[in-house]
């Protein structure tokens, strides 16, 4: 690997051995490289979606999938940096679809100061939750975080003013995006941000805290990292921006019911899922999970269509548990833990032939 | 032994536990202890197991509360401070099971010990080598934290703990686990840390270890403390021979 260029900036340089030892950062930490990586990676998702303009049914399959990889990314900078297996994700979600359905449908504000007050109030929630929900720890934090979605779908449906079970229909007249291809561009957008955001956090102090406060609580605070204030953080900045994904969800779909946005399995469970298959605590294992995983699903649901209902939902369950057990690092830590071993067997045998 | 003059303005100790006790149910884990550890010194902590050594540890790094008592650390009472604040004090402690953050390299662990002090990357990275350059740890910064042996990772607890510009170091059981020739390396480096104006309060079983560093010893036996004063004075004192090292006629 070439050295990284932000650190030997530093002014305070110390001898020339010691820079290239710190260039030396832990794979997608280190340095500029992410960023090109990035762009790259953007460019060429933007690409593809470009050649399937004309393809209608693979370019909303694209748009969903750019969706669930930018909300897998959110979710990762908690669940999968900090470790804190939320499940109250699809409350974010909701909380941001629900902010633009209302403020459009009563007060006749356009969508995007409702998708602001999304971002704004589910980091609010999310901040305020933080304080009761990381009193516990490992799966008692996700059984509370399952509980809350649930307590938040029944009261949602009940309540009157939320549109209860029917929920809200935003009048096509009002919706301002109605062109399809159009949102498979704004969804990669989307993901951009997440990534990006994910990028800073991961890459600096926040980042190391949170990977810190997963391995080892007591470890992290003997080092001075407060463990609530971490995951605090962590929580509402992953929440911010699911709440924005919820909000251009409902522009996407120009409707809003609960189940859609809160279900416990469909969404709750679902974004999870994404990043755990594509691999935990990377940047890129939710974004190859997000894109797989609802195709997938989608792709199934129609070839197994003359199947038994639920025949679908059967062999995805078998896929998750196959992941679970055999690639505990998801499909990108399976592949990256694949190169690393190509690459030292063969610089050992390169060693050999020096020799 | 060499400290007080650089920090005049400062208190004589770096750390005071005045009656500090410790219950859990019935049980007295802790009970009324006092020490104090002036700046620059290495305290020695011994007693037999279950003396209440790591408890005792645990109340001063704000890991267990105490349930009496206070901690005054540089002269600020920090007994109901948590853990990180004490350790942004400039608190830094090892644990007697290391316990390195496994998915990250050397030097990005001593940089989490760093944060809180040189909040940049760059500025923590920077930090991290010079820290890992005292405890002879720098050829392995890019290696996984959980690949060292466990010579390294007991370093590499020592360079997280002293990352952010500590002035008191507690180490526990530094040395269990090492080999002899690992146990002189360690002994030499900490001190050498000592030198650089660092306050070290260590537990020890291996009285040698004890006897070769400490400048003050104090002995806990069932949760108290039984005698304190110089090494020789402690080893000597028939109240220990007989609770550390039991009925055993022992010639040192």
């Amino acid at each position: 690997m070439k050295s990284d260029p932000e650190l030997i900036s530093d002014e305070t340089s110390e001898a020339p051995a010691l820079e290239s030892a710190a260039s030396h950062g832990h794979g997608l930490r280190s340095g500029k490289f992410s960023w090109l990586a990035f762009g790259i990676g953007m460019v060429v998702l933007g690409g593809v979606a470009a050649l399937l303009l004309n393809q209608p049914y693979y370019l909303s399959l694209g748009a969903v999938g750019l969706l669930f990889a930018a909300l897998a990314s959110a979710w990762n900078i908690i669940g999968g940096y900090g470790g804190q297996f939320s499940l109250a994700h699809a409350v974010f979600f909701a909380v941001g679809g629900y902010s633009v359905a209302l403020t459009q449908v009563n007060w006749k504000w356009a969508p995007w100061p409702g998708l602001l007050l999304g971002i704004v109030l589910s980091t609010i929630l999310a901040a305020l939750l933080a304080w009761p929900l990381f009193r516990l720890r490992g799966p008692f934090f996700a059984i509370g975080t399952l509980a809350l979605s649930v307590v938040v779908l029944a009261l949602v449906t009940w309540m009157p003013w939320t549109g209860a079970a029917l929920g809200l229909q935003i009048p096509f007249n009002e919706q301002p995006i109605t062109s399809r291809p159009a949102w498979a561009f704004i969804f990669l957008g989307f993901l951009a941000v997440c990534v990006a955001v994910s990028l800073v956090v991961s890459r600096g102090r926040l980042g190391f805290y949170l990977v810190a406060v997963r391995d080892d609580q007591e470890a992290a605070s003997a080092a001075g990292a407060s463990a609530l204030w971490v995951k605090t953080l962590g929580f509402a900045i992953s929440a911010g921006l699911t709440g924005l994904g919820g909000g251009l969800y409902v522009m996407y779909l120009g409707f809003l019911d609960p189940p859609t946005f809160l279900d416990a399995v469909q969404i709750g469970a679902f974004i999870p899922l994404c990043a755990l298959i594509g691999g935990l605590g990377t940047i890129v294992g939710p974004i190859i999970g997000g894109l797989v995983l609802p195709t997938l699903q989608t792709y199934m649901r129609g070839a197994f269509s003359n199947l038994p209902a639920g025949v679908s939902e059967a062999i995805l369950g078998l896929v998750l548990i196959l992941v679970a057990l055999f690639f505990r690092a998801g499909i990108w830590g399976w592949l990256t833990s694949l190169v690393r071993r190509v690459m030292s067997r063969r610089a050992k045998s390169d060693e050999r032939a020096n020799i | 032994m060499n400290a007080q003059t650089s920090e005049s303005t400062q208190s004589e100790f770096v750390l005071e536990c005045h009656s500090v006790g410790k219950t859990y149910g019935g049980l007295k884990a802790v009970s009324d202890v006092n020490i104090a550890a002036r700046r620059g010194e290495i305290l020695g902590i011994i007693g037999p197991n279950g003396a209440g050594k790591t408890t005792l540890f645990n109340i001063i790094s704000g890991h267990v509360g105490s349930t009496t008592g206070t901690i005054v650390f540089n002269g600020a009472d920090v007994t109901r401070k948590p853990a990180h604040t004490r350790a942004r004090l400039g608190m830094g402690r090892t644990f007697q099971i290391v316990r390195p953050i496994r998915s990250l390299t050397v030097l990005e662990n001593v940089m989490i010990g760093a944060f809180h002090a040189y909040p940049t990357r760059e500025a923590a990275a920077q930090q991290a080598l010079r820290v890992l350059e005292r405890v002879e740890l720098i050829d392995r910064a890019k290696s996984n934290a959980g690949d060292l042996t466990l010579a390294g990772r007991k370093r590499l607890e020592v360079a997280r703990a002293l990352a952010g510009n500590t002035q008191l170091l507690l180490l526990d059981e530094v040395m269990a686990g090492l080999n002899p020739s690992e146990a002189n390396l360690a002994i030499a480096m900490i001190h050498r840390l000592s030198l650089t104006g660092v306050s070290v309060i260590l537990i020890e079983h291996n009285l040698k270890v004890v006897n070769e560093l400490a400048q003050n010893v104090v002995v806990l036996d069932h949760g108290a403390e039984i005698s304190q004063g110089s090494p020789a004075e402690v080893l000597s004192d028939p109240a220990v021979i007989t609770a550390y090292l039991g009925n055993r006629k022992v010639a040192k």
